[in-house]
């Protein structure tokens, strides 16, 4: 902190909301209220930077919460316990709604929204996904379960098999609504959807979090790109361009994962990963999609790479996915795209992502209503989002 | 009305309100400047169109009016004239926040031909207003009204779950969050078994007397004195039954209640 002012006036609006999210040096406190202190630290030590919301701020960033995580306005009662601790009423309040019957249905809401499943077709159930987010947080079973459960959950919300036919399970990535409405050649769409769901990543990522498989391991169209001459191939500008290598090494790696799913969602040992010679490029014979691998053994596999390990299935890289330092400030990120309608473009402060995710993993691995809680309850998520709020009615 | 207003008057930017060009630098972290300026006019472009709903007294009361006329429409009681000074019932409510001069002069000029100093992009509608989720939607009037979410009296908001925004992706059909004329009368007309519930009716027997009480339940704060003057200026040449029902129907139609 340098104790810059750069807190916004108020009249900029949430559009500063957001900037003020991302305000690496101001804490993002509003500056025209004078009992409002610096986020500066003091004598090495940092000020406290929420005694300044008043009662009025607290209720706005309240009311614009309460719609999207229990399904109701704010009570009389809620109301009065805003007024008598204005910040300090935040972090109870969300305790509490975490208890309310509609708070699982938020969860719901937010992964049916995210990988576009809900509804029945053709004897395939869409709501799977959204089944078992809300049986997680009835159960107040860690979000990261989303990837890691070996069950599904009926409408009932009791378990029951998954639907895929698979030999493992990966939670809603095995359910084949996930499967159905994210099939696409070469499985591209899977994976790419996996990556930005949960570890909020798209193609290409620094080689640092997910080393590229090397050239000789693909298909010729994926080997090229700017460098391949250096590697004795042909440089080519095959589809997007130039640069086929620099995304699909590690597309590969992780569309592998679902070579062995057909496009009605149905796990198919059978798979090759083979081209279909008379079919749409990437696409294998009977409804399965072409894999990345040049070789025939490694094409029909189900075992891959994720985040750069050796993975012998969706399941393992799942755990892997659910385990990384991205997941947890994923979720986070999609609470807030969730609860506030932030664009998926704004860029959030590392540090406060980073810091949300240490207090809720203090209590174990973070569930959806602990994420809640920690996020919602941040001085600069409340601060950005006040800020934003004020002359609201 | 007692103060009609004209409905073609541009909106003006308020003295506080900057572009994107203006947000102050280092508001974006870790980004190219274009990258930068590209976020902060999407971010803006979102953000200050919830903001001109919300922070405008002068932009919600030309909203009210739109939408209390959508009301006269969708309810028959446009033969009462209160229509008659307010926005055409056919004026899509959210483009009174719009740019575009709506006198027939080129888009982004005001009435005296000088050019909108609005941010780039930030006037893009086709968001605009953002309903709540439809089961949001849905749950909190069965709270404010006192029912069940299965009450028959929501049959036909549950009916009509589609035309007004709710999503089933295994068919194709993706949430809407627009704030459409067409979803409002949809709407509307899905309310009016509500508000003549006869639970709506013993918990609020009198509106717009009530009004303090279902404003609160509504929208989760209290009545304003701008609120209860605006609602029985509005209905004040109806009967007691008309009255009840527009002011139900205004208050669970209302922008504060159905979006965020």
């Amino acid at each position: 902190m340098t104790g810059r002012r750069c807190a916004p006036p108020a009249a900029l609006a949430l559009a500063v909301s957001a900037a003020a999210l991302v305000a690496q040096a101001c804490g993002g406190v509003p500056e025209d209220r004078t009992n409002r202190r610096n986020t500066a630290p003091v004598d090495g030590a940092e000020a406290d930077t929420t005694e300044g919301f008043a009662a009025s701020d607290v209720r706005a960033y309240m009311r614009q919460l309460a719609p999207y995580f229990v399904s109701r306005e704010l009570e009389p009662t809620e109301l009065a316990k805003i007024d008598a601790a204005r910040f300090a009423a935040i972090a109870p309040m969300l305790e509490t709604w975490s208890k309310e019957s509609g708070f699982p249905r938020a969860a719901r809401r937010l992964i049916a929204q995210k990988l576009s499943v809900s509804g029945n077709r053709d004897g395939i159930d869409f709501d799977l996904p959204g089944n078992l987010a809300e049986h997680l947080v009835r159960s107040n079973l860690p979000l990261s379960e989303l990837l890691t459960a070996d069950y599904c959950v009926d409408a009932s919300g009791s378990k029951r098999a998954c639907d895929s036919g698979a030999p493992f399970q990966a939670g809603v990535l095995t359910t084949r609504a996930f499967m159905v409405s994210r099939a696409s050649r070469f499985n591209l769409t899977r994976a790419s959807t996996m990556l930005d769901a949960f570890a909020c990543r798209s193609y290409p990522m620094p080689e640092a979090v997910e080393p590229r498989l090397s050239r000789s391991r693909l298909i010729p169209m994926f080997q090229v790109d700017d460098e391949s001459g250096d590697a004795g191939l042909e440089k080519d500008t095959f589809g997007n361009g130039s640069a086929c290598y620099s995304c699909h090494g590690q597309f590969g790696a992780h569309a592998q994962l679902f070579v062995r799913f057909d496009e009605t969602g149905l796990y198919r040992a059978d798979a090759t990963g083979l081209q279909d010679p008379n079919g749409e490029l990437g696409r294998a014979t009977n409804g399965l999609f072409a894999s990345h691998m040049l070789s025939a053994d490694e094409a029909r596999g189900d075992g891959s790479q994720m985040f750069g390990s050796k993975v012998r299935n969706l399941s393992e890289a799942a755990k892997v996915l659910a385990t990384s330092p991205s997941f947890v400030s994923c979720q986070v990120t999609n609470l807030l795209e969730y609860a506030l309608r932030l664009p998926r473009t704004t860029e959030l402060a590392p540090e406060v992502l980073e810091e949300i995710s240490a207090s809720a993993r203090k209590k174990g691995d973070p569930t959806f209503a602990s994420l809640v809680v920690e996020t919602f309850s941040h001085p600069r998520i409340v601060a950005a989002v006040a800020n934003g709020l004020r002359g609201a009615p | 009305m007692a103060h009609p207003r004209d409905c073609r008057e541009p909106p003006t930017r308020r003295a506080d309100e900057r572009t994107a060009s203006e947000i102050p630098e280092g508001a974006v972290a870790d980004a190219s400047e274009r990258e930068r300026r590209s976020v902060a006019r999407r971010v803006a472009s979102d953000l200050l169109r919830v903001k001109r709903v919300r922070a405008s007294p002068s932009q919600r009361a030309l909203l009210r009016e739109a939408t209390v006329a959508v009301f006269l429409a969708a309810t028959g009681l446009v033969a009462t004239g209160l229509a008659t000074t307010s926005c055409a019932t056919n004026e899509d409510p959210r483009e009174l926040t719009a740019s575009k001069k709506r006198d027939g002069g080129p888009e982004g000029t005001t009435p005296n031909g000088a050019a909108a100093a609005l941010p780039e992009g930030a006037f893009d509608y086709a968001a605009g207003v953002a309903l709540l989720p439809f089961d949001v939607r849905l749950a909190k009037v069965a709270r404010v009204a006192g029912l069940p979410i299965d009450d028959p009296a929501l049959a036909q908001l549950r009916a009509r779950r589609f035309e007004l925004g709710d999503h089933d992706f295994s068919i194709g059909v993706r949430p809407d969050s627009s704030w459409s004329v067409s979803r409002i009368g949809a709407w509307v007309k899905a309310l009016k078994p509500v508000c003549a519930s006869p639970v709506m009716r013993h918990r609020y027997p009198s509106l717009p007397q009530n009004l303090d009480a279902f404003v609160l339940a509504a929208y989760g704060r209290e009545a304003t004195n701008d609120d209860r003057a605006a609602m029985t200026e509005a209905v004040s040449a109806l009967d007691a039954e008309s009255k009840h029902e527009l002011v139900c129907l205004a208050v669970l139609s209302s922008l504060e209640f159905v979006s965020r």
